[in-house]
This record gives C-alpha cells, sequence and structure tokens, in this order.
C-alpha cells in the first residue's frame, strides 16, 4: 500500500511523475547554451 | 459571504493591477512593445506566464471537480496539463524565439506565413481560427469570473461581470504584453502561494491522503486505480487507458499550441531561458495541480463521511474546492485571502486571451492582410480598440453563457489541437512540409474536429477523445498533399530552421548560429 492506494497505482503514477522529471532534467541538462 | 476584510483585499488586488497596468503603459513605445513586451520578459516572468496563461479557473474550480467525481484515474490531467507547458517551450519555444528575434515575428502567423510562404491564405486561416478559440475560452472564464464575484459579494451577475471586465480590459489595453505578464506574475504567486498555503488544511483536515483513499476505495474500488477498466460502465469512469492516451495528446500538444500559450516564446529575452524553464514550469504547476486534485479526494471524502454536504447545483462537484477551504479554513483572514486567489486564477487567463484576440486581429488581420500601409500607431490603435470590442463581445455572451459552455471550452482546446498541432510541428521539423500541405491540414482538422466533435457530444459516444480523430486526419491531408506539391524554397526552409532537431546537432557553441551548416545537405533529392 502506498498512501493508502495500491501498489500498482502508486508504481505507476508515481513512476510517471519521476519520469517526467528525469527527462525534463536531462533535457536541461543536454541543452546547449550559445555563447 | 463579503466582510470588511475580503473586500478590502479585493479592492486592494484590483488596485495593484491597475498600478501594474499604469507603469507598464509607459514602457509602450511600438507594436512590438505592446504585443511581445519588446521581447523582454526575464526567466520568471516568462515561465510564470506560460504556466497561468494554460492554468485557469479551472485549475481550481474544475481540477476539484474532475477529482471529486473521478478520483485517481483523472490524475493523469495534473500530469499532462502540466506538460503542455513543458510541451510548448521545448518543442515550439526553442526554435520559434530563435527566428522570431532573427526574423521579427510578433505572432505565431507570421511565422506560419514565413515559413510556408502563404502570407494571406494561411496567415489569414490561422489568425480566424486563433481568434474565435480564444473567444469560446474568453467566454468561459468570464462565466467563471462572475460566478466567483457573485458567491462572493451576492451581486448580480452582470455587475460582477461588469467589474471583472473593466478593470481587466482596463490595464490590459494601456500595458500590452507588459502589463498581462507582470501582472501574471503576482496574481501567479498568489495562487501559487495560496494553494500551497490552504491545500495541505484540507487534505488534513479530511484525515490525511491514506484515509481519504480508503474513504473514495469504498465509493468505487476504481476510484485508486490509476484508471478506469475499458470499457467505462459509468459517466464519470470514461478515463479508460485508451482514452486518456488521447486526453493525454489533447492537453499536452492542443494547449502547448494555444494562440494565448505559444505566443509567450516570442517574448522571452534570452535562449537561455529554455534551459530549465520547462523543468521549473512542469514542477510548480504539477505541485499546484496535484494539491487541488487531493483537495477534490479529500471533500469527496468529507461528503461521503457525512461530514460536508456540497450546494445542490448541476456542477456540484465544481464547489469542492471552494467548500473544502471553507470547512478547513474558518478563519475570516484566509478566506479573504483565499477570494483574490481564486480571482487571480481566472483573470490571469483572462487577460492573455483578450491580448491574443486584439493583436492577432491588429497584426495577422488588420496590418498584414487588410492594411498593409497601416502605420504602427495605428496598429496599435486598432489593436487596443480590438482588445475593448472583444472583452465588451464575450462578457455581453458570458451574460446569458451558451448551455453548452463547458462542452463548447472543450470544443475550443480540440480544435487547437486539430487545428495548429500539425502546421507548426510539420512546419518546424519536416522540410517537405509545403504550403499546401499547412492549409489542407488546417482546413482538414477544423472540419474534422467539428464533426467528431458533434457526433460525439450528439449522437454517440467514441471510445477516444473526438480531436485525436481529427488530429490524425490532419496530419494525413499534411502528409499527402506536401508530397504532391512543390516544396518551400530552400532559403525559406534555411531561414526558418527547419529540419528534424530542435537545437542543431553539428554547430558548436559559439560556432554560428545553429542549424545553418546542417540544414543544407539533409534535403531529400524531391525538388521543386
Amino acid at each position: 500500500m502506498f498512501f493508502g492506494l495500491p501498489l500498482l497505482t502508486g508504481i505507476v503514477v508515481g513512476g510517471a511523475v519521476a519520469l517526467v522529471v528525469v527527462l525534463l532534467a536531462l533535457w536541461g541538462l543536454m541543452f546547449r547554451e550559445a555563447v | 459571504m463579503a466582510d470588511a476584510l475580503t473586500l478590502a483585499l479585493i479592492v486592494l488586488y484590483f488596485v495593484i493591477l491597475v498600478g501594474i497596468g499604469s507603469w507598464a503603459s509607459k514602457k509602450i513605445h511600438n507594436t512590438e512593445d505592446y504585443i511581445l513586451a519588446g521581447r523582454s520578459l526575464g526567466f520568471w516572468v516568462f515561465t510564470i506566464l506560460i504556466v497561468c496563461s494554460i492554468c485557469s479557473g479551472m485549475t481550481l474550480l474544475g481540477v476539484s471537480g474532475f477529482g471529486y467525481a473521478s478520483g485517481w484515474p483523472g490524475i493523469w490531467e495534473q500530469i499532462f496539463v502540466p506538460l503542455a507547458a513543458a510541451f510548448c517551450i521545448i518543442f515550439f519555444g526553442v526554435k520559434l524565439n530563435a527566428i522570431g528575434k532573427e526574423r521579427g515575428y510578433l505572432t505565431v502567423q507570421d511565422y506560419l506565413a514565413d515559413r510556408f510562404e502563404s502570407p494571406r491564405a494561411l496567415r489569414g486561416l490561422s489568425a480566424v481560427a486563433g481568434i474565435i478559440v480564444s473567444l469560446i475560452y474568453l467566454v468561459g472564464q468570464y462565466a467563471a469570473i462572475s460566478i466567483v464575484l457573485v458567491w462572493l459579494f451576492a451581486i448580480p451577475h452582470w455587475q460582477a461581470l461588469l467589474i471583472a471586465g473593466v478593470i481587466i480590459t482596463a490595464y490590459t489595453v494601456v500595458g500590452g504584453l507588459y502589463a498581462v505578464s507582470w501582472t501574471t506574475l503576482f496574481q501567479g504567486g498568489i495562487l501559487i502561494f495560496g494553494v500551497l498555503l490552504m491545500a495541505p488544511f484540507v487534505i488534513a483536515s479530511a484525515g490525511g491522503l491514506e484515509h481519504i483513499n480508503t474513504v473514495i476505495a469504498g465509493v468505487d474500488p476504481n476510484f485508486v486505480e490509476p484508471w478506469f477498466p475499458s470499457p467505462a460502465y459509468a459517466s464519470y469512469a470514461y478515463a479508460t487507458p485508451e482514452f486518456l492516451v488521447s486526453f493525454g495528446i489533447l492537453l499536452m500538444v492542443g494547449l502547448a499550441c494555444a494562440p494565448h500559450v505559444i505566443n509567450n516564446v516570442l517574448a522571452a529575452k534570452e535562449a537561455r531561458f529554455f534551459k530549465w524553464a520547462p523543468l521549473v514550469a512542469f514542477s510548480i504547476y504539477a505541485v499546484v495541480m496535484f494539491l487541488v486534485k487531493f483537495t477534490g479526494f479529500a471533500v469527496r471524502s468529507l461528503v461521503e463521511e457525512g461530514t460536508l454536504v456540497l450546494p445542490n447545483a448541476v456542477n456540484a462537484q465544481d464547489y469542492s474546492f471552494i467548500v473544502g477551504v471553507e470547512y478547513a479554513m474558518p478563519n475570516v483572514a484566509f478566506w479573504a485571502f483565499f477570494a483574490v486567489i481564486v480571482l487571480a486564477a481566472v483573470m490571469s487567463t483572462t487577460d492573455r486571451l483578450m491580448l491574443t484576440v486584439g493583436t492577432s486581429f491588429a497584426w495577422d488581420v488588420y496590418k498584414n492582410i487588410l492594411r498593409p500601409s497601416a502605420t504602427d500607431n495605428e496598429v496599435l490603435l486598432v489593436s487596443k480598440v480590438a482588445v475593448v470590442l472583444g472583452a465588451g463581445g464575450t462578457l455581453l455572451l458570458a451574460i446569458n453563457p451558451p448551455e453548452m459552455l463547458a462542452w463548447l471550452i472543450w470544443m475550443g482546446i480540440g480544435v487547437m489541437l486539430a487545428t495548429f498541432a500539425v502546421p507548426l510541428l510539420a512546419g518546424l521539423y519536416w522540410r517537405g512540409a509545403t504550403g499546401e500541405g499547412a492549409i489542407a491540414s488546417m482546413a482538414t482538422g477544423l472540419a474534422a474536429a467539428g464533426i467528431f466533435g458533434y457526433y460525439s457530444k450528439f449522437v454517440g459516444s467514441l471510445p477516444v477523445h473526438f480531436s485525436l480523430y481529427a488530429l490524425i486526419l490532419s496530419a494525413l491531408a499534411m502528409v499527402v498533399v506536401s508530397l504532391v506539391t512543390a516544396r518551400s524554397a530552400s532559403t525559406t526552409l534555411d531561414g526558418t530552421r527547419t529540419g528534424w532537431f530542435i537545437q542543431s546537432p553539428r554547430s558548436a557553441p559559439g560556432a554560428g548560429t545553429p542549424g545553418e551548416t546542417w540544414l543544407v545537405d539533409h534535403d531529400s533529392p524531391r525538388q521543386q
């Protein structure tokens, strides 16, 4: 159980948010600033 | 509902907005200042402007209402909508901002006209479609504002509309995007701070998230699942996996290419803002949206336990946030602040929409189609008059809102997706996309959205959101027509940085304009 949620819901929703954050962080790290 | 403190706070809030508008008016010297704030928006003003242009009155009222009615399967909305901000910045912003500065675009229609070498037809079609969708959206925003003011002050509907309309119109007309962006920073700050402050109280008052989830699982076990099983078995259970896919595309891409959202990317001062703006915008927006959604869950739990009763109204669930805060925070000072928060959410989208309608008409229709010889001052004047007329017209419509207003607003988002997504994405990333293809794609998307939207509303339900069908047809029209028509000139494609990249993969930092060297040798053999 995850905050009273079924484990699947916790993993799917938490995983989706984490995935988006990681992808956007990667975007930030790979962004090339013009010098 | 209103007391002296609430009234004083709201008056103070309005005075600050008008003050910002007055300050902003001194910075307006030409059309570029008015439409794009002189391309001067700093990181936070730009990021909060993108977030709050998307985040409307629906965020507080509709999101908690959706949470109340559907439970966890609706949580994807809280990921898709904030993703719209990130999608807009990454897939549209990086390129459009750079090209916009180089080629002097004031609106996204400037880009479409330039890239597709269609100074009148495509510009006109996209401007008119954008204005109509924005006007529909605007009626919805005004209706939401009046609900809040009527509920706060128990004043007649028309008075509430008049007060809000006059104030928003005043600062938007005099200050253009300078006023809209800075008032949005102020309003966005209030909204974010307010939700962070109040939502935890409501959730705690319902016994915490674990208890809330247990209670709503007792109402329907699927309320705590990540989606409803397919096929949907109840009116609230439409968030099935296949529907959620179409819903995700609709929200993430459709909102990203809405005229009042995408035009903001042209106003960012520096390209380096696009490095972290997607993550910051998503994070701020997602935290706010999740909290509001949890408030909806909390109120459902309180209602199921008999602690709270929702008003006897057609859209009773949309009162969740209001009723929840009223219950959890009876202190009058918080209550007054809450009134301002709700107003901030609604008004920060309304002003941006009004400015979009006004500038789109003045720049794209009047200056670029009807009267190319118009002077800068003339365009500015037309822009201001168009804002006033747009506000007046939508205010009149909002006094007696169409019965199907909610459907019209969703229809508007569907139309934005079906009309703008393909021409914009194909224009930016596919060198084979042609002007004829863009016009065919836009017209097909518009017509298909109307047909499928009508079908899903009045004939029979569809397994996915109607806009997905229209989007697919729009993409097909783009591909087929582009393949049989002459492609745009290479100089145009190179000048508009068209190609399968966001930032050019070959050019090293500091080695000149990204994309220049890479573009030329990647054309396919098919030429004019």
